[in-house]
């Protein structure tokens, strides 16, 4: 079981990290940690994986799970998200340099994921960078299907309000 | 104006969409992790295994408790009718009765025999009990 949970961890890594990079706004150290916290919880509940949905939903599913509990944590700690995404946006752009080749386009990613509200920029992750429709959305996130298309409806408004507002059209 | 918005972001958000992160140790990571994890379920599982089996034996303690009075009411029950003990305590009744007057102090051998015989019964299921509890 080792060995083909192994395997799963090696395939998965990738998209499992980066919906958590994005969910938390490029925060690379505090995704990998959500995303090892995801990956052993994964391997604790490996047997009630009974291959309903495809094992990357189920790891998204998990990966969710585990980005919402911190989250609840960050409010029990008396943390405002808003200044948690406040301070993840700050990380972004202090570290924007020493990200990747890309990462001023990354940058531009996090800072506009950052205007967006929790479920919406998780919807909006799921749909237009991790390629899920809106009923897998629904399953992974446990919303309904009508609560995930306003929440996509009203955070694809709002990017692209803020993406002309800021000169980019696309071309 | 809504295909446009879409058109805008899915441009936007291509280059991300497409982006592969490098394993980089995180595997290994993760299974050194799993490992942990695993190690310390079983001592944990090993723990609680032993706390079953005290509680287990522990369950004993009550049974014993709740069975010995029993015991000892029928202990005494029998050793009245094999005695007649009825026949005693009317005897010893008389006695009192017509010695009183007469004799205002007077000890009974056998009555103190069963008042100790009996609290001696009672008592040993007590420190039975008790130091089943202890442990």
């Amino acid at each position: 079981m080792k060995n083909a949970f192994d395997d799963i961890v090696r395939q998965y890594q990738s998209p499992v990290r980066r919906f958590l990079l994005n969910l938390t706004l490029g925060d690379s150290q505090l995704s990998d940690d959500l995303a090892q916290d995801t990956f052993v919880k994964a391997f604790l509940h490996y047997d009630s994986f009974r291959g309903q949905s495809s094992p990357q939903t189920w790891l998204m599913r998990i990966a969710y799970n585990v980005f919402y509990d911190y989250c609840r944590k960050m409010r029990h700690e008396k943390l405002e998200m808003r200044n948690v995404n406040v301070e993840m946006k700050d990380d972004c752009l202090a570290h924007a340099s020493s990200l990747t080749p890309h990462s001023s386009f990354k940058m531009d990613v996090y800072q506009a994921l950052a205007i967006l509200k929790e479920d919406e920029r998780t919807c909006i992750t799921l749909q237009l960078i991790d390629g899920y429709d809106i009923a897998a959305i629904a399953r992974i996130t446990e919303m309904k299907e009508g609560t995930v298309k306003s929440h996509l409806s009203r955070g694809k408004e709002k990017l692209a309000n803020y993406l002309r507002h800021n000169g980019y059209d696309g071309r | 104006m809504t295909e446009d918005n879409e058109r805008l972001l899915q441009q936007f958000f291509s280059e991300a969409a497409n982006q592969q992160i490098a394993d980089n140790g995180f595997t290994a990571r993760v299974m050194q992790r799993v490992e942990a994890e695993r190690a310390m379920q079983s001592k944990a599982e090993r723990v609680m295994q032993g706390k079953a089996e005290r509680q287990t034996a522990s369950a004993w303690q009550p049974l014993f408790s709740r069975l010995w009075t029993p015991f000892c009411i029928a202990v005494f029950a029998v050793l009245f009718v094999v005695f007649r003990g009825w026949e005693m305590l009317a005897v010893q009744l008389e006695v009192m009765v017509r010695t009183m007057a007469a004799q205002p102090f007077s000890i009974n051998v056998l009555m103190l025999f069963s008042v100790v015989f009996g609290l001696l019964l009672v008592g040993t299921g007590e420190v039975i009990s008790s130091e089943i509890a202890r442990r």
